[in-house]
């Protein structure tokens, strides 16, 4: 009696299409453990600045007084202006807008602190720090005012780098209005 | 015998069965990678989706805080802004185009109609299918901005040489001190006017003797509100309010404030203006 065995050719065969197999899947698999992690920073670093942005709509519509440093002015050559930080006066509740009475007022500061875009708030119990987008996405914040906008309109650009090789990097841009002050001189 | 050879036969795979495999699970990687691809591109659409979101808003915001007189439009849309936001390696660019119309909404139980303008800003950018088909992506926001409830007009008039010297017996209109207006809706207007006068000449003038100011509208016969009547050397300072109900819309108006002195001895010295204020505040009518 013939007892089945494997030939030669069976076993080659089997090896490369093996191999094949754990090719691709092995493939498969590094590209999804690098697009997961990528994937993820990419989505936490929008919901980071767009919490930031989102921040800086709500706070800066009824701000009462603008910090002389954060005032924008045009030069006779340049057409724009842009700052690295903000600062202002506005409404502590941001929402019991009183823009006659800035006795519950404070000082606000939208700036890169050891790297992270935080906000800082000058209250009567002290100073506070509120991390908005961290360090790890080496964010930076440009306020901006072109010719052409409004004197109570500019424009916020936070760029964030991911940690990822090759690094993602994402930038959101979004206009902001005031309702009592002007920004521009 | 056959049967003895079936019960000694050791099962295997053949390699039709190995290929067959292969087969399957080919076509079920190949799902998953489509699937997992297929995913990526919605990724990259929702990104670009919110990229010329985020472009809009910003273009819409940029108008929103522009004043209502100040936005422009017609009865028809008028494109009043267009250009591109450039992109870069990770972004794409983003067309925008913002256009600006006049509508009316009717109030029915005042009979008025009151004008607001539309916003409607537009972004267009390209999108790459998997299988590289282009195709023209459109985000649309529309906003508007109300017609402002309350209006102010002001004028602040100070003569740079010797102001303008009253009449004595009759009415005059003081130059330089009215306003012009055109509301799109009726009105209820208040005005408000100083004027400080300067006395160059007290001669003949007593105590009792007195300026009169009033106001009129559009050169009517008669005054509108109330008329003042101040003592000319105890009070050089004259202020009115006047309230005008149901101006009339889309018309050019004017308001005028006119005076005169009464002296008991007619002609009795020189009084001039030395400064003045008008103000209206207008409201829509109720």
């Amino acid at each position: 009696m013939r007892k089945k065995t494997f030939t030669l050719i069976d076993l080659v065969l089997s090896i490369v299409l093996m191999s094949s197999i754990i090719m691709m899947v092995y493939c498969v698999y590094t590209f999804f453990a690098r697009q997961v992690p990528y994937n993820r920073e990419r989505y936490d670093m929008l919901s980071q600045i767009n919490y930031a942005l989102e921040d800086m709509k709500v706070r800066l519509v009824s701000a009462s007084q603008i910090d002389a440093g954060s005032l924008f002015s045009l030069t006779t050559t340049s057409f724009s202006d842009a700052k690295q930080k903000f600062k202002f006066f506005g409404e502590k509740d941001i929402y019991k807008i009183t823009p006659n009475d800035t006795a519950d007022d404070i000082w606000y500061e939208y700036r890169i602190d050891n790297k992270s875009l935080i906000l800082e708030t000058h209250g009567v119990a002290g100073a506070t720090k509120e991390i908005l987008v961290d360090s790890r996405y080496q964010p930076q914040v440009a306020f901006e005012w072109y010719e052409g906008y409004e004197p109570n309109f500019f424009t916020v650009v936070i760029t964030a780098k991911g940690t990822t090789n090759p690094p993602v990097e994402i930038s959101r841009t979004e206009g902001i209005r005031f309702w009592f002050v002007d920004v521009k001189q | 015998m056959m049967i003895k050879q079936l019960k000694h036969k050791k099962k295997s795979f053949t390699l039709i069965e190995i290929v067959v495999s292969l087969v399957i699970m080919g076509i079920g990687l190949t799902a998953v990678t489509v699937t997992f691809f297929g995913g990526r591109f919605i990724l990259k659409q929702a990104e670009n989706k919110s990229r010329a979101i985020s472009v809009a808003t910003v273009k819409m915001e940029e108008h929103l805080a522009k004043t209502f007189s100040g936005l422009g439009g017609l009865e028809k849309p008028v494109l009043v802004d267009i250009g591109t936001d450039a992109g870069s390696e990770d972004k794409i660019p983003v067309d925008w185009k913002v256009s600006i119309s006049t509508q009316w909404e009717t109030n029915s139980k005042l009979g008025i109609k009151v004008p607001y303008k539309v916003i409607e800003v537009n972004t267009f950018y390209n999108e790459k299918s998997p299988n590289n088909q282009v195709t023209r992506k459109n985000v649309k926001l529309v906003n508007i901005v109300p017609y402002p409830y309350m209006h102010t007009e002001s004028l602040h008039f100070e003569p740079e040489t010797s102001g303008q010297s009253v009449p004595s017996g009759h009415f005059e209109a003081i130059n330089s001190l009215s306003l012009s207006f055109n509301y799109p809706v009726a009105k209820d207007i208040m005005l408000i006017y100083n004027i400080a006068i300067s006395i160059d000449d007290s001669t003949n003038i007593k105590s009792t003797d007195t300026i009169y100011t009033a106001c009129r509208l559009d050169g009517e016969h008669n005054f509108r509100g109330t008329q003042t009547r101040t003592p000319i050397s105890m009070q050089p300072f004259i202020s009115n309010v006047v309230p005008i109900d149901n101006v009339s819309a889309d018309k050019n108006h004017t308001l005028s404030i006119e005076w005169m002195k009464e002296t008991d001895i007619p002609n009795a010295g020189i009084v001039r203006l030395k400064e003045a204020n008008l103000m209206i505040l207008s409201a829509e009518r109720q």
